[in-house]
């Protein structure tokens, strides 16, 4: 009924379909995980796509690469004319492209999992689409704390027993 | 003097000139979009905008007519296609009603 249903899904289209691919060998990871983690997260990057208007909602799929430093570098210079790899490299198409050196590098400096830290690239990727931009300072810190809360939510999701 | 009469031979095959060709790209496991992106650019010279076009559309229905033409240069373009390791077939366009 009109009115009474929860207003989580209320656009026009389903969601998209978010799919993840490891093409890396390097760097160990949960795949299963990330996926129940970017699952878990997506309804919550819906929420903000419809408060931002980002193209997220509206797309039918959204395809998720987890790679190495090459093929990163390799991205960032052809589309982007910067050299050197990078943590994640989102296409308002519905790419999100994300370094698993990188991750693990990271990780390591903050002692969390790589397979969280991929995780939470992949949803700064969905706040991209969702309409969020980190160009300045304050909007970068803005998109750091909505992608952590969401991490942490989705966590919650995955590992209910923490 | 005996004489011989040799059969007419016919081309089973005319070559039609006029008819026009579809570099066609199927959907693979592969390549990333944003690749296929780049080598559509590249490859055609075509703008950022019309490369995502027919990159979508190969990822969502399969397949995409990427270009139309004479055979030649479409011979061509699946060649060029076939080096960046997309999938890329030649199918003769329908004739125009």
């Amino acid at each position: 009924m009109p009115g009474l249903l929860p207003t989580l899904f209320e656009t026009d289209c389903a969601p998209p379909v978010v799919e993840v691919s490891c093409r890396q060998r390097a760097v160990p990871c949960d795949l299963n995980r990330i996926v129940r983690l970017v699952n878990a997260a997506l309804p919550l990057c819906l929420v903000a796509a419809r408060s931002l208007g980002g193209p997220l909602a509206g797309l039918a799929s959204v395809e998720g690469s987890i790679v190495g430093p090459r093929a990163m570098a390799r991205v960032h210079r052809d589309h982007l004319g910067i050299p050197g790899a990078t943590d994640v490299i989102t296409f308002p198409y519905g790419e999100i492209l994300v370094c698993a050196s990188v991750a693990a590098a990271r990780a390591s400096d903050f002692g969390n999992p790589v397979t969280d830290e991929i995780a939470l690239y992949f949803i700064h990727g969905l706040l991209h689409l969702a309409g969020h931009d980190d160009i300045l300072p304050a909007d970068a810190a803005r998109m750091a704390s909505a992608q952590q809360e969401i991490l942490d939510s989705a966590r919650r999701m995955v590992d209910p027993a923490s | 003097m005996p004489t011989t009469t040799l059969p007419e031979e016919k081309t089973s095959e005319k070559i039609d000139h006029d008819a026009v060709w579809n570099v066609v790209v199927h959907n693979d496991p592969i390549n990333l979009m944003s690749y296929v992106v780049l080598i559509f650019m590249r490859v055609f010279g075509y703008p950022r905008e019309r490369a995502h076009k027919h990159m979508l559309e190969v990822h969502h229905k399969g397949r995409s007519i990427v270009w139309t033409g004479p055979r030649e240069p479409a011979e061509l373009y699946v060649q060029q296609l076939h080096s960046h390791l997309l999938l890329a077939t030649l199918e003769k366009a329908p004739a125009p009603e």
